[in-house]
């Protein structure tokens, strides 16, 4: 017996099992944290039988002064980290793209290597670069002459948090210099010979034919990179432990915090759900923005 | 088909088969047994001796601790080794098995809490820190060991374990835990041959530190005064703790609401915090963590530091040290009306409520608090130990010449503070003393907004 489907039925089968996957892999779970979030819930996730709340978690969470300078330091640390990614990962691609095959292939090696490591095993070998007794960056720093005694990286208040800033760079520009290249690899070498023909240089060409053309490409690294850096969390938990005091604590530590090591399942739920608001948010204000800017390039 | 193909997919099928059999479960150990067949003839009865092979089930205990379970740092057989042995000839039915943890405190704490949440049964037996017991008691999380209820502990182990250990791993009456097999108690560690050179005596009180170090810094230029872990972190919290009660301050009042912002509390902080502004300890320490702080005293750049007996292993092994022969060891100091003190924080293993083998995890329980086991942990990883026979022991003796003084710390013991939100609240601690010996808070700012957020944690 032959069973004849049409195409809309077919498709539909076709995405059926990574539509149940997604509903049961991150739909439930989110339904569930909001549902924790509405209970008084202690060291038990067993909501039925916990007390009823309402909002109280929520009130908690916006009235802690440390929540808000937390979000403080995440945007800062969003913005600036993600910035500066995108400078040094673009002057990463350029610098890979137009060598040879062979030294390409070899430059691509080398740059992927900080992104692979852990992010607590980066933690830990930056802990040591910015240690105040044996730390390399103090030494180079006082041989200079620059310095008297070492800075003290990961206790000043100033320098933690762009010690922090530097050692996510560092980490994550190689990723996204490996998108780059792919937008790179898109862009016609017609339109570049073409541009020559014109007596275009090279600068010229960089601002006018790349850098265009590359646009769709870094916005979504943009976003990726940026969805990344609001959930910091491994890489400054290892090496500042957000400190000195609070000041390099990050949004996404409170959720850990309260869920994970104090049992306040119902806290933990109701910051989880408010950092997840937050992402949504910020997220959505910048596709709109892309959609717009892809519809004005169409 | 083709024909290498046909032998392509032939050769991967058995080579399928072959792991899926090598995979397969591994015989276990048998047990001889005689079993009696009754033959009944048509004139009589007689009986034949038989004898058959029944194979006998073993039980799984598996015990949570990290990677130092592994390790021996003496003459004896690191610690999970003593416990399976110990075990197999004692309960050749019981295979002990480890699951490797974090080493890292605060993970390793919340790799329980994902376990306990899910109501796991794989893990048995767990290792707890102290000031963890009161959290998971409260959560309902461990089994008592002293309450009437099965699994319950043979009252001649506990007789032999040390009260004062004992009283830190119970909560409300219930012992949750037997412990240490491993402790730490904080003291300071003083040079010696500096101290005479210039005719000081070891230090009793803080002020006599700070006359000491200031003294000898004036005269040895490049010497730093007193070194400690001030990095924001457990180790922070136990050294406050150690400060605090030294000024005679204490965790709570009687009413349970915080204490740490009293006179006390404050003179206390604002020790730690001129110990930095007048340079006898270096801003360094807000970055270092237990095993960063030790290195200039090991180095011999130091004066005083403050930290674990862990040191006494190799401060006279010259290959590790450059102050052997050159230093000692005694409580931390007190001013008057204080109590000398050095946290304990002292590892137990207790029973997971939910555990599907508890009987058999008491018996590895009690084996492991034993005192051959007991003898073999503090030889390989000594000194503090739950065990009273072991500091007696020739062996421990010689093996370790300086127990007696682990002995003098051991009397200044202070339990860590008891709280089912103990994570909450050294949290909120090792945030507001950094604050403060950052020079981001006032010191009284610092313990005003320690207390609030104290207070709130606790529902006071």
């Amino acid at each position: 017996m032959k069973i004849r489907l049409r195409e809309p039925t077919i498709a539909f089968l076709f995405l059926l099992p990574a539509f149940i996957g997604v509903i049961v892999f991150y739909y439930y779970q989110i339904v569930q944290t909001g549902i924790y979030s509405l209970h008084n819930l202690q060291h038990t996730a067993d909501w039925q039988t916990q007390p009823f709340v309402w909002f109280k978690n929520y009130a908690t969470v916006f009235r802690s002064t440390y929540f808000w300078q937390s979000l403080r330091f995440t945007v800062y640390f969003t913005f600036m980290a993600t910035v500066l990614e995108l400078a040094v990962g673009l002057g990463m691609a350029m610098a890979t793209f137009w060598v040879s095959r062979w030294l390409g292939g070899i430059l691509r090696a080398i740059i992927i290597m900080p992104w692979v490591i852990p992010p607590i095993i980066n933690a830990m070998i930056w802990r040591w670069l910015f240690h105040a007794d044996v730390g390399l960056f103090g030494y180079i720093l006082v041989s200079l002459g620059l310095v008297d005694k070492p800075p003290l990286f990961l206790t000043e208040p100033m320098l933690a948090v762009h010690s922090v800033i530097f050692a996510d760079v560092w980490k994550n520009s190689s990723i996204m210099a490996i998108f780059l290249l792919g937008g790179l690899a898109a862009i016609p070498a017609d339109i570049y010979d073409a541009a020559k023909v014109d007596g275009a240089r090279s600068w010229f060409r960089f601002r006018k034919v790349t850098l265009p053309m590359l646009l769709p490409t870094i916005l979504v690294a943009l976003l990726f990179r940026g969805i990344d850096a609001l959930r910091t969390f491994d890489l400054i938990y290892g090496l500042t432990g957000g400190g000195p005091g609070t000041v390099t604590e990050t949004l996404s530590s409170f959720a850990y915090k309260y869920y994970f090591t104090y049992g306040k399942f119902g806290l933990g739920s109701a910051y989880a759900i408010v950092v997840f608001a937050i992402i949504v948010g910020l997220a959505a204000v910048y596709l709109s923005r892309i959609r717009r800017n892809m519809r004005f390039k169409e | 088909m083709s024909r290498e193909r046909k032998w392509l997919v032939g050769i991967c099928i058995l080579v399928v088969l072959a792991t899926l059999a090598a995979c397969g479960p591994t015989p276990t150990p048998q047990v001889i047994k005689e079993k009696e067949t009754v033959v009944v003839p048509v004139k009589e009865t007689v009986t034949v001796k038989e004898t058959v092979v029944v194979p006998q089930e073993k039980t799984t205990v598996t015990i949570a601790y990290n990677q130092y379970f592994n390790m021996t740092f003496g003459p004896a057989d690191p610690p999970i080794v003593a416990i399976k042995k110990a075990v197999e000839s004692k309960y050749p039915n019981i295979k002990v098995e480890l699951l490797v943890t974090s080493t890292e405190a605060k993970t390793w704490h919340d790799m329980y809490t994902t376990w306990f949440m899910a109501k796991d049964p794989t893990v048995d037996i767990l290792g707890v820190g102290g000031y963890w017991t009161a959290e998971f008691a409260e959560a309902g999380w461990l089994e008592p060991l002293n309450d009437g209820v099965a699994p319950d502990v043979d009252p001649k182990i506990t007789a032999k374990l040390i009260p004062a250990y004992l009283e830190a791993h119970t909560y409300k009456g219930k012992l949750m835990g037997l412990g240490p097999w491993w402790g730490g108690i904080g003291g300071l560690y003083y040079r010696k041959d500096l101290l005479e050179k210039y005719g000081f005596k070891p230090p009793q009180t803080y002020d006599d530190v700070v006359t000491i170090a200031k003294t000898i810094m004036a005269k040895e230029p490049g010497m730093t005064g007193w070194t400690w872990s001030g990095k924001k972190d457990v180790a922070l919290v136990n050294r406050w703790f150690e400060y605090l009660y030294g000024f005679g301050g204490k965790y709570f009042d009687d009413a349970g609401k915080c204490a740490m912002n009293s006179p006390q509390a404050l003179a206390a902080l604002e020790y730690m915090v001129n110990l930095i502004k007048d340079g006898i300890s270096p801003a360094e320490v807000a970055t270092w963590k237990e095993e960063d702080s030790m290195v200039r005293f090991v180095s011999g750049q130091a004066i005083f530091h403050t930290g674990r007996q862990d040191m006494l292993f190799w401060l006279d092994n010259p290959e590790k040290s450059k102050v052997v022969g050159k230093w000692g060891f005694i409580p931390n100091p007190a001013q008057p009306g204080g109590r000398r003190s050095g946290t304990y924080e002292g590892w137990a293993f207790a029973i997971s409520k939910f555990s599907d083998s508890k009987d058999a995890a008491l018996k590895v329980l009690e084996v492991m608090f034993d005192f051959p086991v007991q003898k073999e942990l503090n030889l390989s990883q000594g000194p503090v130990q739950a065990h009273m026979d072991v500091y007696t022991d020739p062996d421990v003796i010689k093996n370790n010449p300086n127990m007696p003084l682990i002995e003098e710390i051991a009397k200044t013991a202070l339990a860590p503070l008891s709280s089912p939100q103990y994570p909450e609240i050294a949290d909120i601690l090792a945030e507001e003393i950094h604050a403060a010996i950052t020079g981001l808070k006032a010191p009284k700012a610092a313990l005003t907004d320690a207390c609030a957020r104290i207070d709130l944690a606790t529902g006071h």
